[in-house]
């Protein structure tokens, strides 16, 4: 059982990490808002699009934030949830050999791109250019149900939530249920990692 | 003379790339990601680093959505 000194060394530990999120969709916006509300204490959020009325059955934005570029919108909606949280934002699209330098002052990255091949490239260059750097993947998030395929895949310091039988997203809906169930896994590894080194947990 | 290949045993075959074996094993490569023996390949290195005899390659598919 946690005690009292137990529970103090979480929230402080907690308070003092930071965690960079790679797009902030359906994957993204869900994780960093749990994450916002855990306590973390920095997050840089990464991305280049709008709000749009589509995408909210699944991401955590509101109708009156249609428009608003995503960053600015989370922000303020990580502000309302937990105004402790320092939010770091960049507006930007991240371009292969240069995908790095958001995530340069982080502790553990977060991967929640759209295009499959995106992700690839990114989970390459990050592994790469900062090899000790925890990186909590998704793969599969499409499609309804088969919630019980999904899976935790370790490779060193990748770490992939995936349902390798999900259709993609091109083939099928994404919507907030199933994609919160990988974006909330994600949060949930962030904070196992980050308590494994202050073993606490 | 094998190699392991997302924990099956596969045969080595001598100077097969990154490449023909993501063929061999029917990978679409625009969408994984590949290790062996723990380290990341790029993809510009798929057509030119062989499979060492013995090694450990792990292929990790990524499907879109996110």
């Amino acid at each position: 059982m946690m005690s009292k000194s137990d529970i103090d060394k979480v929230r402080e530990k907690l308070a003092n990490s930071s965690v960079g999120i790679a797009g902030i969709g359906g994957l993204g916006s869900n994780a960093a808002m749990a994450l916002a509300r855990a306590g973390i204490g920095r997050l840089v959020i990464v991305d280049f699009d709008n709000v749009e009325e589509s995408n909210l059955n699944r991401q955590a934005y509101t109708v009156d934030q249609v428009g608003m570029r995503k960053t600015e919108a989370l922000m303020q909606n990580i502000n309302k949830a937990n105004p402790a949280v320092d939010v770091t934002a960049f507006f930007m699209e991240l371009e292969p050999g240069q995908m790095d330098y958001p995530f340069s002052s982080v502790d553990i990255v977060v991967e929640a791109l759209d295009k499959a091949d995106t992700k690839a490239l990114f989970i390459e260059e990050i592994s790469m250019k900062y090899p000790d750097k925890p990186i909590i993947a998704a793969s599969g998030v499409a499609g309804v149900g088969g919630t019980e395929r999904i899976r935790l895949k370790r490779s060193g310091n990748l770490y992939l939530v995936h349902d390798d039988d999900a259709p993609s997203c091109d083939e099928s809906v994404v919507l907030a249920p199933r994609v919160g169930l990988f974006a909330h896994w994600q949060a949930s590894l962030v904070i196992e990692i980050l308590l494994e080194c202050e073993n606490v947990n | 003379m094998s190699i392991n290949v997302n924990s099956t045993t596969q045969a080595w075959v001598q100077n097969e790339t990154v490449k023909t074996l993501l063929i061999r094993m029917n990978y679409v490569f625009p969408l994984v990601v590949v290790k062996i023996d723990g380290e990341v390949i790029p993809k510009s290195q798929y057509a030119t680093i062989e499979i060492p005899d013995g090694s450990t390659v792990e292929v990790i598919h990524l499907i879109s959505g996110g």
